[in-house]
């Protein structure tokens, strides 16, 4: 092969590398910081049941994976003069953090929910509250560590349901 | 090849390898912005009372001059603000004529034990007692939602959400013979809550 040729190979490949290089390099690059979610729980009182606080639960406005989880506490109180079965339900205003927010819920020891945060339309397990009786719930939230994405700048509201009904024990 | 074709060729090239890069170079420059999360949610006019289907009174066999007070709490967990009216649909004996009935509203500390107790009621200032009259007089005149008692919490104009408000029913039997005996038959008292 003459020089010529050689040369001329060589720029070309130089060439080709030289625009393979400038249509990779000059994108857009993904910015620095990443916006966290931001979850809200509220509970409003029923005819039933008493709840404190009333409103605002848990405010979780730096959701991640991996960051700490943050915690609140729903006291839910018998207002009647009969035992009452008691399950709550999630209310998500948007959906939009249905598969990457985690709950965990608990009270007295026993777990009433722990999982995703669409599981909770289905509703926890139920507690039963004796007359003028109350049962602080434990509420920890959390993002899946394993959410890579799907959840920057994402927010929901969700309204806890009180669901109540008598057992017909003795009042 | 003479120097014409050389150029000509180095030219194809460059240009057909300016055009990928060019291609790249406009997609790098694109942008978009998008309005995502939109939604529409309707309000909810909820209310409900702590009698867990329980009758707030239900005496027999009282004598002139004794008043027992009966209380329930009302709860408005709707999202839209209501207006609040309490009426009866059924009707009532002949003799509720000789029942005196008065309806307190206000607030109550702790938790009634009974739950119909009335322990710890404080009537509101403003307005305390919209009722003051016969059983037979409100089952005639408080009949539905037209001419139902408005009562507010406090010195409010509606309610809101988690507003709540407990109710003490007082009632007695007067002290005058046609009252012996005297029967109001099973009644019920009916809460509704429209949204203003």
């Amino acid at each position: 092969m003459s020089s010529i040729t050689i040369t001329k190979v060589a720029g070309l490949v130089l060439g080709a590398v030289a625009c393979g290089f400038l249509l990779v390099t000059p994108r857009i690059s993904r910015p620095a910081g990443v916006l966290d979610a931001s979850l809200t729980l509220t509970a409003t009182p029923t005819g039933e049941l008493g709840v404190a606080p009333i409103g605002t639960v848990l405010v979780a406005r730096h959701l991640s994976p991996g960051a700490e989880p943050v915690r609140g506490t729903l006291v839910v109180s018998n207002q009647t003069g009969v035992p009452l079965a008691v399950r709550l339900r999630g209310r998500p205003a948007t959906g939009d953090l249905d598969d990457a927010a985690r709950l965990r819920i608990t009270t007295a020891g026993r777990t009433l929910f722990d999982g995703h945060l669409a599981a909770l339309r289905s509703g926890t397990r139920m507690i039963t509250i004796r007359p003028g009786g109350r049962a602080p719930l434990r509420i920890v939230a959390t993002l899946r560590p394993q959410t890579r994405s799907g959840f920057e700048g994402r927010t929901d509201e969700v309204a806890l349901e009180l669901l109540s009904a008598s057992t017909g024990g003795p009042a | 090849m003479n120097t014409t074709r050389k150029v000509l060729l180095s030219l194809l090239v460059v240009g057909a390898l300016g055009t990928i890069v060019g291609l790249g170079a406009f997609s790098a420059f694109s942008s978009t912005t998008t309005n995502s999360g939109n939604s529409f949610t309707a309000g909810s006019v909820v209310i409900g009372d702590n009698d867990s289907n329980l009758a707030l009174y239900s005496l027999t066999n009282q004598k002139p001059g004794v008043t027992t007070d009966r209380c329930i709490k009302v709860t408005y967990s709707g999202s839209l603000d209501s207006t609040v009216k309490l009426y009866t649909t059924t009707p009532v004996n002949a003799s509720a004529q000789y029942i005196n009935l008065t309806i307190q509203k206000g607030t109550q500390s702790g938790t009634p034990s009974p739950w119909n107790d009335c322990t710890g009621f404080t009537a509101d200032t403003s307005g305390g007692t919209p009722y003051t009259g016969t059983l037979s007089n409100f089952a005639s005149t408080s009949t539905d939602w037209n001419n139902g008692l408005a009562v507010n919490p406090g010195a409010a104009t509606q309610w809101a959400q988690n507003d709540a408000l407990v109710y003490k029913f007082s009632t007695s039997v007067q002290d005058t013979p046609p009252a012996q005996n005297a029967s109001s038959g099973a009644h019920t008292f009916t809460w509704e809550a429209q949204n203003q």
